[in-house]
């Protein structure tokens, strides 16, 4: 058995009229403006970053080879500063020779004579600081 | 109709619109197929014919290492440098670019305009110019002036111990002394930098690029002390202003352990310019350079002798002349024509002598006797064993052998070869056979290079041979024999002040064009000190003094003092309690 169709009443004043569809399809719009804006701006900082430190970058390694260029010269003038070659004839101009009497550093215990027995040699050898270090005290 | 309409659809304007289209159509298609070549059939190989074209190579030199004295100063360093060259193609201004660059770099501006309207490609200007130098020169902003990188080696001291350093040629390869002998350890290993550029060379930005870093050469301590160097290049400097020789070479060891202090020789040569101090070439006379050693020679006959028992020190060689015939007639020749007659360097009349006189008095008679009483197979070990006619194995290149010569069709050279004559020795195995003596009778090798230090920290310290010459008696008799010659025998001049020394002086009359001995001689002094414990053995030769000057004793044994009390100073040996 069929159901009976419902029944509609008119209503004086009203009609149908074409939905809006809820939401406002423009704000969608603008947010993806705004987000590819967005991110166009940060990838721009990003690069503008990127590029900035990779100047800052080249700039230190440029630094940095001109200290070790500045250190390599600064070694080579020391060394031709401390070159026999120059040291030699100044020392020569100031009068400076080799002490003409050898100053000697007698340990009790240790008898002169045995200064030669190879033993001795270590022995020797601190002796001979000693004498440099008090011939060096004893210069003008 | 039909007609109408075939004429309507076959119309001018229609065929051309066809015809169009048509070649539209297979322009397209052409386009598509030379795409699909292109993108698909040859895309990898046009690829990598583009990577070609950008990619570029730039080889990075690796830094060679420097060489250090054995108090770890620099002796041989590389340094930044640039080297200036022309693209004349975009010179616009010639004259003005060659007067302005060749001023500022000491380049004569007439060879440099002279390459600049070569039309040549590429001219280098100055190679290797100090980093100053070279901004000033890019500052002048000259179109076609440029600048490469290029390390350059420099000697800080200069002159000072260049016979032992060598030289690098103009590419910083080794080309003679340490410089040369350790090429591989010094030279380093070149790396790669390859990146993508545009045409003009300008490197693209976020390319890919790939390095593979230089690695440095090792850095060389040699066992050369330079106040040691110094003081004997000094040394030889000055013998040769007083005795007005041809040249003088010097040479210093440790005894105890065969480091070579010093090797010097005058002239001096600088490396910088590659050219010695009278205009000649590079040469180093005490390991290349070989000589009639003369009596220094006694040393090694006369400790053979008391090694294996033939004499001792107090035995009395009897009936000593001032002269010896070996050979009939040869003393009776006026000419060298028979060779056999030797003579003492002074008149005496015929005596007895002790084995030690006969050495203090440098007797070349009594040597003489002394070798008749020995075989010429003793001879010829003793040689040997004090390391003669042989290598000594220093690392050096070009090590002269020296010679010997006692074939048995020789009936003088057993004689000769006992005082130093028919013999040829380098100044280096002088020092090492002597230096045998001051070590209790072990031949030790000498070396210049004490250690190697690599970038990953890894060191290595040279191997030293060594081998008994005589034994510790023998050795020390001929200590205190040679300790009498610079005591009152013909070395005094060899005596430093608060040290005992040993020596023996020699004196060898130098062989003539003519293949006859003239009365140039070459003069020598080989000793040790201290004597009773010897640290250093210095040799010294003398080539061709005035007649004034011409004996070992007034030559060289002045040099060996200076040199020897310099030695001693450096490794703070204890003066000796009998000198103090």
């Amino acid at each position: 058995m069929t159901a009976p169709a419902l029944r509609t009443r008119a209503r004086p004043g009203l009609q149908v009229v074409a939905g809006r569809g809820g939401k406002p399809r423009l704000s969608g719009w603008i947010f993806f403006s705004l987000v590819a804006v967005l991110a166009f701006l940060g990838m721009v900082f990003v690069r503008t970053s990127l590029d900035r430190s990779t100047i800052d970058l080249a700039s230190l390694e440029r630094n940095l080879a001109e200290a070790r260029s500045l250190n390599q010269r600064l070694r080579l003038e020391i060394a031709r500063l401390e070159s026999p070659a120059r040291i030699a004839p100044l020392a020569r101009d100031l009068g400076m020779v080799y002490p003409q009497t050898s100053q000697r550093l007698i340990v009790d215990g240790v008898h002169q004579q045995t200064l030669s027995d190879p033993r001795w040699s270590d022995l020797n050898r601190f002796a001979a600081g000693q004498l440099a270090v008090t011939d060096h005290e004893n210069q003008p | 109709m039909s007609a109408r309409v075939a004429k309507a659809r076959w119309s001018e304007g229609r065929i051309r619109l066809g015809l169009l289209g048509l070649c539209l159509a297979v322009a397209w298609l052409g386009m598509g197929i030379r795409l699909y070549q292109v993108q698909v059939l040859n895309a990898s190989q046009l690829a990598e014919a583009g990577v070609g074209q950008r990619q570029t190579e730039k080889v990075l030199l690796p830094q060679r290492g420097n060489i250090f004295d054995r108090n770890g100063d620099p002796m041989a360093m590389t340094v930044d440098s640039r080297s200036i060259y022309l693209r004349p193609a975009e010179i616009t201004q010639p004259l003005y670019v060659a007067q302005q660059v060749g001023g500022l770099l000491g380049v004569p501006a007439e060879g440099l305009l002279e390459s600049i309207e070569s039309g040549e490609q590429f001219v280098y200007v100055k190679r290797q110019v100090e980093l100053d130098r070279a901004e000033e020169v890019l500052a002048l902003n000259l179109a076609g002036v440029h600048a490469h990188e290029e390390p350059k080696r420099v000697y800080p001291t200069g002159s000072v111990a260049s016979h032992v350093l060598g030289f690098v040629n103009i590419d910083g390869v080794g080309s003679e002394g340490i410089e040369y002998e350790f090429e591989s350890d010094l030279r380093g290993t070149p790396g790669v930098f390859s990146f993508e550029s545009a045409p003009g060379g300008v490197p693209i930005p976020w390319a890919p690029s790939h390095a593979t870093p230089a690695v440095p050469g090792e850095d060389l301590v040699s066992t050369v002390d330079l106040p040691v160097q110094y003081s004997a290049e000094a040394a030889c400097e000055e013998t040769l202003r007083v005795t007005g020789g041809t040249g003088c070479w010097i040479v210093a060891i440790e005894v105890e352990t065969g480091a070579v202090l010093a090797i010097a020789g005058a002239p001096a040569f600088d490396p910088a310019r590659r050219v010695s101090a009278d205009g000649s070439g590079f040469s180093n006379f005490a390991v290349r350079g070989m000589y009639e050693p003369g009596s220094t020679m006694k040393l090694i006959s006369v400790a053979g002798a008391i090694e294996d028992g033939v004499v001792g020190p107090s035995t009395v060689i009897g009936a000593v002349a001032d002269q010896i015939e070996l050979r009939p007639g040869a003393c009776k020749s006026d000419t060298d024509e028979v060779f056999g007659c030797y003579s003492d360097f002074e008149r005496h009349e015929t005596h007895d002598m002790a084995v030690a006189d006969v050495f203090r008095q440098s007797s070349n008679v009594g040597t003489i006797k002394i070798a008749q009483m020995m075989s010429r197979d003793q001879l010829f070990f003793y040689l040997k064993a004090f390391g003669l006619g042989e290598l000594t194995g220093l690392d050096y290149p070009g090590e002269a052998r020296g010679l010997i010569n006692l074939d048995e069709s020789c009936q003088t050279c057993p004689a000769s070869s006992a005082i130093g004559y028919g013999v040829a020795v380098t100044a280096v195995q002088m020092a090492a056979a002597y230096g045998a003596v001051g070590n209790d009778g072990v031949w030790l090798q000498p070396h210049l290079l004490s250690t190697t230090h690599g970038l990953d920290g890894r060191t290595a310290t040279t191997p030293v041979a060594s081998h008994r010459a005589v034994s510790v008696e023998t050795a020390a008799v001929m200590r205190s024999l040679l300790s009498e010659v610079v005591e009152a025998g013909t070395g005094i001049s060899a005596q430093v002040p608060g040290y005992l020394v040993g020596g023996k002086t020699g004196t060898a009359n130098k062989l003539g064009e003519d293949g006859r001995y003239t009365d140039i001689t070459m003069a020598s002094f080989v000793g040790l000190a201290p004597i009773d414990d010897p640290k250093v053995v210095v040799a010294v030769v003398v080539d061709s003094p005035a007649w004034e000057y011409r004996t070992g004793g007034l030559a060289a044994a002045p040099a060996f003092s200076t040199v020897m009390e310099q030695a001693l100073h450096r490794l703070g040996v204890t003066p000796d309690a009998a000198s103090s």
